[in-house]
C-alpha cells in the first residue's frame, strides 16, 4: 500500500496513503507492527498520519489495534493526528478513541511526543 | 412471514430499575409540557409520535428467542432463552385457536442465557404437542435435562408430556424444516455455536448470534460474507464495541455493531437487526449504540443502502 515514513526528534511518524480496508489490512498491520519496533529502537514514539485516509472499515481497526498491542509490548507510544470527520466518528463509533491518543494536528502530536 | 423477538438480551436477563422508569415519566412530562390532551388516544399519539424509544419504552430484558411466523402452520423458534417462557404463553393462546400444536427449535448453543426459558415452556406439559429440538450440538437433549435435575429445578425432564425429538444438524447441509430450508454454519463461541439461515417463501432470515468474528481469519470472514448473502434480514450479536470486541473483550465469544454492519455491506444483505444487548446497557445506551450504527453503516455505504434495526423484546418485522 501507498505509505510514507520518516524519523523526526526520534519519534516514528507514518501516513498511511489509502483507506485501510479488507485488501491492504494484513500489509498495513505490518508496516505498523515494524515502525512500532523502529520507534522503539530509537526511543520515541509512533505517529500514525492520517491525512491521506478518507475511511478505515473494521479490518483497517484491527491493524491498529495490533499495533497497539504491540506499543504496549514495547513500552512505545502510539499517537494519531490528521483525521478527516469521518475518521473521528468511525474512531468514536468504534470505541478506538478511547484506546488511542488523539491530536489534531501533527506539531501537537509531535509536542506530547517529545513531552514524554 | 413475520419475524417477532421474544428476547434480546445478551447473556443474563435483566430488568429496568424503578430509577429507570422515573427517569421515563420526568422526560415524557418534559416533552408534554404542559399540554393538554383530549383523549387516551391523543395520549397514545403523543407517546408514538414525539417521544424517542428510550423515553416513551424499553428494550426489554428477556434473553434469546426469536420466532419465524407464517412459514408453515408450525412454529419455528431460535434458541430457549427466558423469552421462549412468553412465547409459549402466546403460542397456546393461538393453539386454542387452532394453530398446530408442533414446535420446530433451533438451538445456536446450550449455554445458559439460550436454554434458560425452556423449564418455564408451558407447551412441554402438554401430551398432545410435538417439540423438535435442532442444533449442532449433540448434547442438547443432556443440556435440558442436566438444568431441570433436582439441584436445579423441581420439575424433572421426564415429567414433560410432549413428544421429543431431538436432531443433530450438520454445517453445510440443507435440512427442509416447518416451510424453510434451513443452512447451518458452526461460530467462534466457547464450545462452539451455530448460526441458521431459513429460506422460506423467496425470503431469507439469518440468525446469527453468539459468534466472534476474527477479522484475521479472511477465510472466516468470507464464509460469513457468503452465508449472509442477499438476506433479507440478519439477526446478528452486536453485543460489544468494536475496541471492546478486538481488545479486553476479544475471546469471550462475541462481535461488535461495526463488523456486523461491514458484514453485511458485504454481503448485500437488506436488513440488519441488532441482537443480544449487553446486559449492563440501560435504554439511553442501547439507542446510541443504535444510532452510531446507523451513521456508520451510512459513512461505510458504497452500494445500496442497509437498513439498521435494533431489536427490542416485541419487535415484529414484516418480511
Amino acid at each position: 500500500m501507498n505509505w510514507t515514513q520518516e524519523l523526526r526528534q526520534g519519534n516514528v511518524i507514518v501516513s498511511p496513503g489509502e483507506p485501510v480496508d479488507q485488501e491492504n489490512a494484513e500489509d498495513c498491520e505490518s508496516r505498523l507492527v515494524s515502525s512500532v519496533e523502529e520507534a522503539s529502537h530509537s526511543g520515541g514514539s509512533l505517529i500514525i498520519d492520517f491525512c491521506n485516509v478518507d475511511y478505515m472499515s473494521s479490518v483497517g481497526l484491527r491493524s491498529l489495534m495490533m499495533a497497539v498491542k504491540a506499543a504496549e509490548q514495547a513500552s512505545v507510544k502510539i499517537l494519531v493526528t490528521g483525521m478527516n470527520e469521518t475518521m473521528q466518528e468511525i474512531f468514536r463509533i468504534s470505541g478506538f478513541e478511547k484506546l488511542l491518543l488523539v491530536h489534531e494536528s501533527l506539531e501537537s502530536a509531535l509536542a506530547a511526543a517529545s513531552a514524554g | 412471514m413475520l419475524v417477532r423477538f421474544w428476547g434480546t438480551r445478551g447473556s443474563l436477563p435483566t430488568a429496568m430499575h424503578s430509577g429507570e422508569v422515573r427517569d421515563k415519566l420526568i422526560a415524557a412530562l418534559q416533552a408534554a409540557n404542559g399540554r393538554h390532551f383530549e383523549s387516551d388516544a391523543d395520549i397514545g399519539n403523543f407517546i408514538d409520535q414525539e417521544l424517542d424509544f428510550p423515553i416513551r419504552a424499553t428494550y426489554g430484558g428477556a434473553s434469546s428467542c426469536v420466532e419465524l411466523d407464517g412459514t408453515s402452520d408450525e412454529y419455528l423458534v431460535c434458541d430457549m432463552g427466558s423469552g421462549l417462557r412468553e412465547f409459549g404463553l402466546d403460542a397456546m393462546r393461538r393453539c386454542h385457536e387452532g394453530r398446530k400444536k408442533t414446535y420446530n427449535i433451533f438451538m445456536s448453543h446450550l449455554h445458559w442465557d439460550h436454554i434458560m426459558g425452556f423449564p418455564f415452556f408451558v407447551p412441554a406439559f402438554d401430551p398432545e404437542v410435538t417439540i423438535r429440538i435442532f442444533g449442532g450440538h449433540d448434547t442438547i437433549e443432556e443440556a435440558l435435562r442436566r438444568q431441570q435435575e433436582r439441584i436445579s429445578f423441581p420439575v424433572p425432564f421426564d415429567f414433560l408430556q410432549a413428544r421429543f425429538e431431538f436432531t443433530t444438524l450438520v454445517p453445510g447441509e440443507v435440512t427442509d424444516v416447518a416451510g424453510c430450508q434451513v443452512e447451518v454454519i458452526r461460530q467462534h463461541h466457547d464450545n462452539d455455536s451455530y448460526g441458521y439461515r431459513f429460506s422460506c417463501n423467496g425470503k431469507s432470515v439469518v440468525y446469527s448470534t453468539d459468534s466472534e468474528h476474527k477479522l484475521e481469519d479472511r477465510e472466516s470472514m468470507q464464509q460469513f460474507v457468503g452465508f449472509f448473502h442477499d438476506a433479507d434480514l440478519v439477526i446478528m450479536d452486536t453485543m460489544y464495541s468494536l475496541a471492546d470486541a478486538v481488545s479486553m473483550k476479544a475471546d469471550w465469544g462475541h462481535s461488535s455493531n461495526v463488523v456486523a454492519v461491514d458484514l453485511c455491506h458485504q454481503a448485500n444483505a437488506r436488513r440488519l437487526a441488532m441482537f443480544h444487548h449487553e446486559p449492563i446497557f440501560d435504554d439511553n445506551a442501547i439507542r446510541q449504540m443504535h444510532i452510531d450504527t446507523i451513521r456508520y453503516e451510512e459513512l461505510m455505504r458504497k452500494d445500496s443502502a442497509l437498513e439498521v434495526l435494533c431489536a427490542y423484546d416485541g419487535l415484529e418485522v414484516p418480511l
